[in-house]
């Protein structure tokens, strides 16, 4: 039903991910799933871009949150970056922003 | 324990502690999915095909117990050697430690070989391990012989320590026997050299894997590096479920003896939260005071609890996390605080308010839980797992460390919750009073002259209501814009657009182009209004109430100058009505116009009856349904975005409402218990307003859960409603005889501030 996609740009253990269209439960699980092959390939650096993303959901947040937790975990980091208006304020009112940076740009995110 | 003691001279005379426990196979504990999964990772392993995998769970979770019931079963069936080695606390000397895993996996691989577990708790000579090993398993003996020899002295290399770790891979490698390592307490290895003790390799090994068990997931990059996921799967241990705690209680008491009703077993589940070590602690007391009744026997099993193993746990690891004893007590206080709170968790910033704690103080402590994995900080909310254990330690605690009952701390911030709940009931019980007053006042304005703000009155008194009565009138009093009724209308349906195509805007807009006449704040103009079919015949209705008022107007029964002509028309007029009405300068509204304005003014508006009396309709309806389908909350989002847009609803506040209409949505979904899954969607744009409905056929709710009761069904969820109160203007749950219907409401015309 969605059209949800997404994009990968990983270079030298960073790794830009692009998304296109509804973030939902599933897309979210989609995310999941390429953020945890990433970090098999030894990737530590997120940037998601969510320029692309008009819509987002509570369950899809949840998801990011616990991917957000994995990447720790793991010694890593993942930031956003091109929210919406709407969607940042949705990621405050849920404390997105205490778990990740919110970026204007990707490249915002180097150098740390 | 072995630890401590000087390498390679002293382990095997004090190698008892080894021994996993009594093996009774087929004693049911619960975990049945768990042994499911156990049983097919032993078939991967005899394909020489195993994989590393850890156990997370609290203390008390019982991972110790499976890992002991999984040790017997492998054991008993022989195929594959198990070693069991459980790491001590306080690891002081890891050549030591690496020295004492070594005598332990040779001593279980001999009794193995032998099939005679008391083996293990004889004392054997370091010769005699040796030549027990050589005789058992050949090659493999010699090598566990050899790498033992080598540890020897008191300080062994990194070579012979490297030796040790790989000693069950390589043990497996020679003899062709899978090894299984089951290794309990791995978090103790956190400091210990976990590099040299349990290497990558040793955990990767596929003929010689291992199960961990370890408290905190936290634990595991300090121990297996930070390839963790690739070398180890973790699984988290929950609470049992209510039938497997009820089996598990019956068994403990019965294997003590003793026969529970069916509603003490249920008690006794209930109470655990699903955790065995509290059910067991239950059954316990239970068995060893029957007479004492179900709340006795809580009140002694937490006694028992918290004198055990784990308060000295919980009490280690928030005394490590929370060095400073003040800040511990503030800890203890949240704790306890949370606990009582139930599920939801008080919100952390308004923590230092409601203890009547320094802030500070507040977040070092706040802090300090988190980093001894107590609580979570779960976006604003804290979060507690509801673990009857830890209800118990902390109290416990709290009552050892600083020598009081009830910490008055928690008290004040139970009262003050108390007290915020009841100035919410009395706030929306004062909005609703206000409400009533000001379409009171409205009532007695009698339509021709009001103060605009009142009709701001539901939103005035959404904004305003901690104000009363008197400070609506004080405002009226400043008011300088009034509005007469043609005005008043043309305001309410207005808003919705005059380009747009709805049903009697036109004729409104048509009214407009009247000009001052309609709007006018005069006194004089006097009205003549009539109710009219409308339709297709329209223009002949127009010109007969025409050519009426001008034969009153003629026999002075009307004034002849200063007259308002206004029809009020059952049904839109065709484009030969509009053009008699723009001809002879008619104002014209809608019936669903007037109940509008009926609505506003709270007062009932006898239109005469034509045809059949049908309820006041809405200026615009639009109504859909939505299968359970994945993702299917967004076609809606697609046809509300639209409806907005033709709304000329400004973009930031029509991607709000998208997203308070998906989680309404998926709220629906998840709540509605219709066997078709459908939801019915109802878009109405009436006066000012929007409203959508979103209604299921499910279990009722009687009211609004509290905002942000968040994160606590699967992780996350419950935002929600939470969401939809902060992205719309008004929301309410209406209950349906089958269902429930939230309705949201925005108002049209309001920019995004307000």
């Amino acid at each position: 039903m969605g059209s949800f996609t997404f994009k990968t740009h990983a270079e030298g253990g960073r790794a830009v991910i692009r998304t296109h269209g509804y973030l939902s439960r599933t897309a979210g699980e989609k995310l999941e799933q390429e953020i945890v092959r990433l970090l098999g390939e030894g990737v530590r650096r997120f940037v998601m871009n969510l320029h692309d993303t008009d819509l987002i959901n509570s369950v899809g947040i949840s998801i990011l949150i616990g991917v957000i937790e994995r990447v720790r975990a793991q010694g890593g980091e993942l930031d956003f970056s091109e929210l919406t208006p709407v969607n940042e304020e949705i990621f405050r009112i849920m404390g997105l922003h205490r778990h990740a940076r919110l970026l204007r740009t990707d490249g915002e995110a180097e150098p740390r | 324990m072995m630890t401590g003691a000087k390498p390679g001279s002293r382990a095997v005379a004090e190698s008892r502690a080894v021994l996993p426990g009594a093996l009774e196979p087929d004693r049911f504990f619960g975990r049945v999915g768990e042994q499911r999964s156990l049983g097919l990772r032993a078939a991967s392993l005899a394909r020489g095909r195993g994989r590393s995998l850890a156990y997370c769970a609290r203390p008390g979770s019982g991972k110790t117990e499976l890992l002991r019931q999984w040790h017997g079963r492998v054991y008993h069936e022989g195929k594959i050697l198990p070693f069991w080695y459980s790491v001590p606390r306080d690891i002081r000397d890891p050549a030591a430690l690496a020295c004492d895993i070594l005598v332990s996996l040779s001593l279980q691989a001999l009794a193995f070989s032998r099939r005679d577990p008391l083996l293990l708790t004889r004392t054997l000579s370091p010769g005699q391990l040796a030549e027990g090993l050589r005789s058992a398993w050949g090659a493999g003996g010699v090598l566990l012989a050899e790498t033992l020899a080598g540890l020897e002295g008191a300080t062994p290399g990194p070579f012979a320590l490297s030796k040790a770790a790989l000693a069950p891979h390589r043990l497996a490698s020679l003899t062709g026997t899978r090894v299984l390592c089951l290794v309990d307490d791995v978090g103790n290895l956190a400091a210990a050299q976990p590099g040299l003790i349990w290497p990558e390799e040793a955990t990767a090994s596929p003929i010689a894997p291992a199960i961990f068990t370890l408290d905190d997931e936290s634990q595991l990059p300090p121990i297996f590096g930070p390839n963790v996921a690739a070398l180890v799967t973790v699984d988290r241990l929950g609470p049992l479920s209510v039938e497997a705690s009820s089996r598990l209680a019956r068994n403990l008491a019965q294997s003590a003896g003793l026969e529970l009703s069916e509603q003490a077993l249920a008690a006794i589940a209930r109470d655990s939260g699903g955790s065995p070590f509290y059910l067991g602690a239950l059954v316990r007391a239970l068995v060893e005071s029957p007479g004492s009744g179900l709340r006795g026997v809580a009140r002694a099993s937490a006694a028992a609890v918290c004198d055990g193993e784990l308060a000295r746990y919980w009490t280690d690891r928030l005394a490590g996390a929370i060095p400073d004893r003040r800040i511990r007590a503030t800890a203890l206080e949240i704790l306890t605080f949370c606990l009582q709170e139930g599920e939801d968790g008080p919100d952390a910033g308004r923590l230092a308010e409601l203890m009547l704690k320094p802030e500070a103080d507040v977040e070092s402590a706040l802090a300090g839980l988190a980093k001894a994995g107590v609580v979570k900080v779960d976006c604003t909310r804290i979060v507690v797992d509801d673990d009857p254990v830890l209800r118990d330690v902390v109290q416990a605690l709290y009552r050892r460390e600083f020598g009081r009952m009830s910490p008055p701390a928690v008290l004040a911030a139970l009262a003050a919750e108390k007290v915020r709940g009841a100035s919410l009931v009395q706030r929306r019980l004062r909005q609703r009073s206000l409400r009533d007053a000001v379409l009171g006042l409205l009532a007695a304005c009698d339509g021709q002259k009001v103060p605009s703000i009142l009709f701001d009155a539901t939103a005035y008194c959404s904004r305003h209501g901690g104000q009363g009565i008197e400070d609506v009138v004080t405002a009226m009093s400043g008011e300088t814009d009034t509005l007469t009724m043609p005005h008043v209308i043309s305001v309410v349906s207005g808003r919705v657009g005059s380009s747009r195509s709805y049903p009697g805007i036109e004729l409104d807009a048509l009214a407009w182009t009247m000009g001052p006449e309609a709007g006018a704040p005069d006194a004089d103009v006097a009205w003549v209004a009539r109710f009219l079919p409308g339709g297709s015949g329209g223009a002949g209705q127009i010109e007969q109430f025409c050519s009426d008022v001008t034969g009153l107007q003629a026999a002075g029964e009307l004034p002849a100058e200063r007259l308002v002509r206004w029809a009020l028309l059952e049904a839109p007029l065709d484009d030969e009505g509009r053009l008699a009405v723009s001809r002879r300068r008619l104002l014209t509204s809608t019936r669903s116009q007037f109940g509008v304005l009926a609505r506003l003014l709270g007062v009932a508006v006898n239109l005469p009856p034509l045809g059949p009396v049908s309820p006041v309709e809405p200026e615009f309806e639009m109504e859909m349904v939505i299968p359970r389908i994945a993702d299917v909350e967004l076609v809606a989002a697609r046809a509300l975005e639209q409806l907005a847009e033709n709304l000329a609803i400004e973009a930031p506040a029509i991607g709000k409402l998208k997203v308070a209409l998906v989680e309404a949505c998926i709220n629906a979904f998840e709540h509605g218990g219709a066997r078709d899954g459908r939801v019915r969607l109802v878009f109405t744009v009436d006066g000012r307003r929007l409203e959508i409905r979103v209604e299921n056929r499910g279990r009722p709710l009687s009211a609004l859960p509290p905002p942000a009761a968040a994160g606590r069904e699967s992780r996350g969820r419950g935002w929600g409603l939470t969401l939809i109160r902060e992205l719309v203007d008004e929301v309410s749950l209406e209950p349906r005889e089958d269902g429930v219907c939230l309705l949201m409401v925005k108002y049209l015309g309001r920019g995004e501030d307000g």
